[in-house]
């Protein structure tokens, strides 16, 4: 590939930069996107990896519809989408507060962000720690007379899903929360200034200038955890697997035991596929709503 | 100072990446498969968790079978319980199939029946096969193909908490799920601990005869109106918060709670107590040893873990007898001396050995494993969809107890389920 002006400093930083990319977009095109391409064509085979393979098709599809399971994990998978306006409120209220130069605001940044560099393997472990009937949560509520005997949340089909996605959103909230950050001191002060010149209260000067001015980042990250929300797979792994009675079964988790412990791998591509297609149309929808975003509405 | 500190970074990073490179087995014996000289073949042998424990008792008999069989080297790869079948689908799929697998009945019957495992009825020889107890050998058939050597027995037993037992009032430690039924309410009003776990509901219906397939394995059957009433029974006791409704057959679970005092009867093979004894010696210094709640049919179960030889093995006849071998009765006598398990095979498990010792709490442990190994058994239907079936007839368990579903509807569903997963 040729670089234009190579020989310029612009073109030697440019090249500079992609050969440090480079390592990184190695793994992620033999580990993402080859597998991928891989996968495309499995959908429409009767593939078990060992056992014979067949062309059969749009069969998989056909009996991924009609299959029950599939239908209730696709629904459970929709449902979690629920979290995104949560983490996103909740993410950008943590932005507005941490956004303050006071002391011990780097020590806050950092509290909310520690659990997203954690792995969500560990996180899931600790709070199913948590959330156990001989947890801490259980011991307080009964000790403060919440609740008179211990509740198993993870294993009540009605609690099982909510502790999910609280600890999706728990994970997920300081990720947002500095890309929020970011876009607010983008917001020029002046406008800041002027408005509150112009007699603005602090809730005008947010509804108007601050949330305004943070569209593009709010159309953004929505995007991102719609997507995200969409894939979750190590919490319902390591916590539920997908119980209790499908209540946590999602549409990643059913493709891997379809995969792995059922070796129905064609079968397994045919829901990824369908994965694939359902978070596209609501990547578009925010797409084409988000594109109108950004810019100044505060008027003289 | 800050070019120091990015150099120090970067290559910590690397080296980082380039340690997730390595293979997640433990290995040991001969560490080169590629490289088989001339006239010697090497065996690759994968277990399920059982180094570190008996790394030194397995290296020992690895060493004597190469030293008997000059030409043959083993490489012995440990790999843990929830990872060894996809790492085993992968080496297939890969063409680095190891030689010898341990497996449990289930997924030695799911590979099976993708002719992924070499038929042991035609492969071995009538002396090898004929050592091992004749229902566990018919574990892994299908149709006329035997597809397993049957290796170590966890049979069953009861471990049950004497002092919950004596604050309940329990004089007489239980023999059926009915009596404990019968005691569950007065253990849990005086000593606030669940009396027992059921179990998977598959095994309670294998345990009170209700038959999960038709004669022929091509219909699901078990949606009877005996199931439905066992399992309307067993809501009136989770309702009353008499037996939990969560974790049914969940081992670990209802090992912890057993340890925490908070689960007076524990079903599990003699090997738990040395775990028991590990994390909850106070519990431990409280067992007390019986026979398992037993259904209607008086059977318990016998959990069996068994050698497998892969279709694409490149080394057939020498991973076949190495097999053979450490599935012998010498060797699986050997064994059930390191760890309270049981064997597989006729003449081991008559030895004085097992019911020697009835002082020690392993002893008596040893002694009614014995016991109940004549009236227990490996739950296996014979057919290539045992993991799918098995989750199927439990979703009955999970959509009538946790999800108050009618339990006829919760049978019907599930056994629409099992249906389609009937190969």
């Amino acid at each position: 590939m040729k670089i234009k002006g190579i020989r310029t400093v612009k073109g030697r930083q440019t090249l500079r930069a992609y050969l440090f990319m480079a390592p990184a977009l190695i793994l992620v095109f033999l580990f993402v996107i080859l597998p991928i391409i891989g996968s495309l064509p499995l959908m429409f085979f009767d593939y078990s990896v060992i056992g014979k393979t067949s062309f059969i098709g749009l069969e998989n599809f056909k009996n991924a519809f009609a299959d029950k399971e599939f239908r209730v994990a696709m629904f459970n998978s929709i449902l979690f989408v629920v979290v995104v306006p949560i983490i996103q409120i909740l993410s950008i209220i943590l932005a507005l507060l941490v956004n303050r130069k006071m002391y011990g605001m780097t020590l806050f940044r950092t509290l909310f962000y520690i659990p997203v560099v954690t792995s969500m393997v560990a996180v899931s472990i600790i709070w199913g720690f948590l959330f156990d009937p001989s947890g801490w949560i259980n011991t307080i509520c009964i000790k403060l007379g919440i609740i008179q005997k211990p509740l198993g949340f993870l294993n009540d089909a009605k609690t099982a899903m909510l502790c999910i996605m609280f600890i999706t959103i728990w994970q997920g909230i300081g990720y947002y929360m500095m890309l929020y950050l970011a876009g607010l001191q983008s917001v020029p002060k002046e406008l800041e200034e002027a408005s509150y010149v112009d007699g603005a209260t602090g809730l005008q000067s947010l509804i108007k200038i601050k949330l305004p001015m943070l569209k593009p980042y709010i159309w953004f990250c929505s995007l991102n955890s719609i997507i995200s929300a969409l894939g979750v797979f190590d919490v319902v792994y390591v916590l539920t697997q997908g119980g209790p009675n499908d209540a946590t079964n999602v549409i990643n988790y059913y493709s891997y035991v379809k995969a792995f412990k059922d070796f129905q791998f064609g079968y397994a591509a045919a829901i990824s596929g369908v994965q694939a297609a359902m978070t596209l149309v609501l990547s578009i929808l925010v797409f084409v709503y988000g594109r109108k975003g950004g810019g100044m509405t505060y008027n003289d | 100072m800050k070019k120091l500190v990015s150099t120090v970074l970067c290559v910590t990073m690397l080296a980082g990446l380039m340690s997730g490179c390595g293979s997640t087995g433990s290995k040991s014996g001969a560490d080169s498969k590629s490289a088989d000289a001339k006239g010697s073949e090497t065996i690759e042998f994968w277990t399920i968790s059982l180094q570190p424990t008996y790394t030194k008792f397995f290296n020992g008999l690895i060493a004597d079978y190469e030293k008997e069989n000059p030409g043959i080297k083993i490489k012995w790869v440990d790999l843990p319980y929830d990872s060894i079948q996809e790492k085993l689908v992968t080496a297939i799929a890969g063409g680095t199939s190891p030689d010898v697998v341990n497996l449990n009945t289930s997924m030695a019957l799911t590979l099976a029946g993708k002719d992924s495992l070499t038929d042991l009825n035609k492969a071995s020889t009538s002396a090898q096969k004929n050592v091992y107890i004749d229902s566990l050998w018919k574990s892994t058939e299908i149709g006329n193909s035997a597809y397993a050597f049957p290796w170590y027995a966890s049979p069953d037993i009861m471990f049950y908490n004497k002092d919950l037992f004596q604050k309940a009032g329990i004089t007489t430690v239980p023999t059926t799920y009915e009596e404990a039924n019968a005691l569950a309410k007065q253990t849990k009003t005086a000593t606030g601990a669940y009396l027992y776990t059921p179990p998977e509901y598959f095994n309670m219906l294998f345990e009170n005869g209700v038959p999960i397939l038709s004669d022929d394995k091509k219909s699901a059957t078990f949606n009877t109106d005996a199931a439905a009433t066992l399992l309307t029974s067993y809501k009136t006791y989770t309702k009353a918060d008499v037996l939990p409704s969560a974790n049914w057959g969940k081992w670990d679970n209802e090992l912890k709670l057993f340890e925490t005092g908070q689960l007076a009867i524990v079903s599990s093979s003699g090997s738990s107590l040395s775990r028991i004894k590990d994390e909850a010696p106070d519990i431990y210094k409280n067992i007390g040893v019986a026979k398992p709640l037993t259904g209607s049919l008086g059977l318990s179960r016998n959990a069996l873990m068994n050698l497998v030889v892969p279709s694409k093995s490149k080394h057939q006849k020498a991973a076949v007898n190495f097999a053979a071998w450490i599935t012998n009765d010498a060797n699986q006598l050997a064994f059930c001396k390191q760890v309270a398990i049981f064997p597989s095979t006729k003449e081991a498990s008559k030895d004085s050995y097992f019911t020697s010792d009835t002082t020690t709490l392993e002893g008596q442990a040893r002694a009614m494993s014995v016991q109940v190994s004549m009236t227990s058994s490996d739950y296996s239907l014979g057919v290539e969809g045992q993991n799918e079936i098995e989750a199927d007839v439990n979703k009955a368990y999970e959509a009538a107890i946790v999800g108050d579903t009618d339990a006829k509807k919760a049978l019907d569903d599930a056994k629409d389920l099992a249906q389609k997963d009937i190969k």
